[in-house]
């Protein structure tokens, strides 16, 4: 006689009890949403970047950790809402020791988010574009490593201004009346991103303003030229000369590859994709907006960092340092072998033949002329008012100036003035 | 008739009877393996934030999830001249407006139809009820690039092209035709779970009921049967799927989140607040002031829509209330039997 082990239904229920329990366990484990090894502990190092639209940059980022001989590096290629993702994991800890960021703002780092990098920035700071440095500086301390600049500008059809008789737009006024001119049934004017709004932030400059005063104390996007300009958008999504509804917005090439719009709102680093897709891409500056107004390129960019509660900050510190300042041959490939940025490092630019000629030539040389860049001290807080404004103006129809008055003064309490 | 009479004869009288929990002597360790997890689930994932948002809302805490300094209820105060905050609930009314509304009636004529289908009716079911499955990220791309894109080739505006209707480039940046693209993606994500509930309300209906109906003259599965048996059966569903559909209106983030972004008349409550803990903000006193502010309008919407028309009550209490609120607003009350069958 034989024993068999019964397989109960009391017994199968325990045991699915117990595996919810394990895998209930199992998830409160790590807080890297399922991404990567945290890499904090026993020497490793996780280094975040966000993703990237360029074929090759994941492959790239490895590589480059790979090649690291000092710590074991994990590339966390974060895809998604990067800011956001990177604001939880500053604040909670974990899972994050050196990181890429576009947005450093005073309060984070007043905060501790960051890591003072000015050690190792103040003896080679000479070396980079001075306008790379403008947005990690607070106060004569640097909180990052410029890694690229990213001129943002206007290209456009050449062979349909010559066509049509349009020079490159200076003033904002002309940019309406060859937008105008060049809209027809199968193709708009001007491509300024779904919401309209991708040039916005540096008309700020474009119309005599910045964001903030000299002493820093109270926004100065308030301008005449401001309201001016914004109206003018305001006068083209009316007369239907704005592109809207494409399945990409601004920062991707395609809708503009596709023969969407005649001239749209981009990034440098769209150039590659462009040139292979037409032969008459020409780039412009944003126009000067008003009678204060003066032509300017909008100077965004990334830059390495190091995370405040980072459990290796030394190391992290010393890998960056190898990476963006030390080793120049990577920053050259990250830069222009997949997409076209300016490396930041004035010397590693000068060697860039993309950067020599033709239209690579000309946004370095915009960026170099015009180039603006947004100050540290510009915070979430103050900018939502501004945010808003531009959106009621823009889709909802609110009256430019009316709401620019309202955005500067919730600016302004936002910043204590 | 009744559900008594219909009872199973072979159940032995004792356990029918008996009422309360059913208690089984010896599985005591059971019963704390299955429940420990879920408890500690409710307590780290429910409870631990609730309190903790609540002491963070009487705090300072910018930047930081720990309080820095007492403020008492200046954050609460913040909220009552927020126009944002304001108009972030505008918003919600107006959503709430054209989604209840909606998925209601669609949800009740699916109910129907189904019910009233002779075959595959569980095919039907199904097929309405997989939407549910979808994930809001996954349906608000399918609704962004392909369905409502601007272009020509999107597959609204080619519809629109076939009636002779030209194509709309901004369903996603202009009103009214934001609202269109919301309400329906929410509508088709969300009509199969209310019809199934529907469909349970349905099926519950005594078929006497009818019986008796069409006895006394009234045409089977004729308006005026649904109006006078079905709609006044099923008074407890509808008052819950009202009631669920107005948290769930309440609670709206993805759509607006991933359609519209971050406009201020297409920015509800969540994605407002969202943006003040977890935005560039990161003002997480302010966030969970606002947080709490919130759950106390849903929890006094929900108590008022109780007492009007009522959410598993037998008697007629709330229909009286609503007599009496109709009577002193000046307009003739409703006839007490109405709605009643025949």
């Amino acid at each position: 006689m034989t024993t068999r082990t019964r397989f109960t239904r009391r017994g199968a229920l325990g045991l699915g009890g117990m595996a919810l329990a394990g895998a209930g366990l199992a998830a409160c484990g790590g807080n890297t949403g399922g991404l990567t090894d945290p890499g904090g502990g026993g020497g490793g190092l996780s280094q975040w970047y966000h993703q990237y639209g360029e074929e090759g940059t994941q492959d790239a980022a490895k590589r480059y950790a790979a090649d690291y001989g000092e710590a074991t590096v994990t590339v966390n290629w974060v895809t998604g809402d990067y800011a956001a993702r990177l604001s939880t994991a500053l604040l909670s800890g974990g899972g994050v020791d050196v990181f890429e960021n576009n947005a450093i703002a005073v309060d984070q780092a007043d905060q501790g988010r960051y890591v003072d990098l000015t050690d190792i920035m103040e003896p080679v700071k000479d070396q980079f574009n001075e306008a790379s440095l403008g947005p990690v500086t607070i106060d004569g301390r640097i909180w990052g490593i410029p890694m690229i600049l990213d001129p943002q500008h206007f290209y456009y059809r050449r062979s349909l201004f010559e066509k049509a008789g349009i020079a490159p737009p200076e003033t904002f006024d002309d940019l309406v009346a060859a937008a105008t001119e060049l809209t027809t049934p199968d193709q708009k004017g001007l491509f300024l991103g779904n919401n309209f709004d991708a040039c916005t932030w540096p008309m700020v400059w474009a119309a005599g303003g910045s964001p903030l005063n000299e002493a820093k104390d109270a926004v100065a996007y308030n301008t005449p030229g401001y309201a001016q300009g914004l109206a003018a958008i305001q006068r083209m999504i009316k007369d239907d000369v704005l592109l809207t509804g494409a399945p990409s917005d601004w920062a991707d090439p395609a809708a503009f590859a596709s023969g969407l719009a005649a001239i749209t709102w981009g990034g440098c680093w769209a150039l590659p994709a462009l040139e292979d897709a037409l032969d008459d891409i020409g780039v412009f500056p944003h126009p000067a907006v008003g009678p204060e107004g003066r032509q300017v390129a909008f100077m965004g960019g990334w830059n390495e960092q190091v995370a405040g509660n980072s459990e290796n900050i030394e190391a992290a510190i010393a890998y960056a340092k190898w990476l963006w300042i030390d080793q120049t041959e990577h920053q050259t490939d990250w830069a222009l072998s997949y997409g076209f940025h300016i490396p930041p490092i004035t010397a590693v630019a000068e060697q860039a033949e993309a950067l020599k000629e033709g239209n690579g030539l000309e946004i370095a040389t915009m960026a170099a002329e015009m180039g603006v860049t947004g100050p540290p001290e510009y915070t979430g807080d103050v900018g939502t008012p501004r945010d808003d404004a531009i959106s009621n103006i823009l889709k909802n129809g609110a009256d430019p100036a009316e709401e620019l008055a309202k955005a500067e003064e919730a600016s302004n309490r936002a910043l204590g003035a | 008739m009744s559900a008594r009479t219909a009872a199973p004869a072979a159940v032995p009288v004792d356990r029918a009877a008996r009422s309360g929990p059913t208690r089984i002597r010896g599985n005591g360790l059971a019963f704390w393996l299955f429940f420990t997890p879920f408890l500690v689930g409710l307590l780290v994932f429910t409870v631990l934030p609730l309190i903790w948002g609540a002491t963070l809302s009487l705090f300072e805490a910018r930047g930081t999830v720990l309080p820095t300094e007492f403020i008492g209820l200046d954050n609460f105060r913040g909220f009552l001249v927020d126009t944002a905050f304001l108009q972030s609930l505008r918003t919600f009314i107006v959503f709430a407006l054209c989604i209840v509304p909606v998925t209601m009636a669609a949800s009740l004529a699916l109910a129907v139809l189904v019910n009233g289908l002779p075959r595959f009716q569980a095919f039907f079911r199904s097929v309405f009820f997989l939407p549910t499955a979808c994930s809001y990220v996954v349906a608000c791309v399918v609704w962004r690039l392909s369905l409502f894109n601007g272009l020509e080739s999107g597959v609204v505006n080619q519809m629109l092209g076939l009636v002779g209707i030209d194509a709309i480039s901004q369903w996603l940046s202009a009103s009214p035709y934001w609202w269109i693209v919301l309400v329906s993606v929410r509508l088709w994500l969300q009509v199969g779970f209310y019809m199934l509930l529907f469909l349970a309300g349905l099926q519950a209906i005594p078929a006497q009921l009818y019986e008796a109906a069409a006895v006394d003259g009234l045409s089977p599965g004729g308006f005026s049967m649904f109006r006078l048996i079905t709609l006044p059966q099923l008074r407890t569903t509808s008052a819950a799927v009202l009631l669920l559909l107005l948290i769930a209106a309440f609670q709206a983030f993805d759509e607006f989140y991933n359609l519209t972004g971050n406009n201020p008349e297409t920015r509800p409550p969540l994605v407002y607040l969202y943006n003040v803990a977890l935005g560039p903000q990161q003002d997480f006193g302010r966030g969970s002031a606002g947080a709490l502010v919130l759950t106390a309008i849903m929890v006094l919407a929900g108590l008022l829509q109780t007492w009007l028309i009522g959410f598993g009550s037998d008697d007629d209490t709330p229909r009286r209330r609503l007599g009496r609120l109709r009577r002193r607003g000046g307009r003739p009350a409703s006839r007490p039997d109405q709605g009643e069958a025949a």
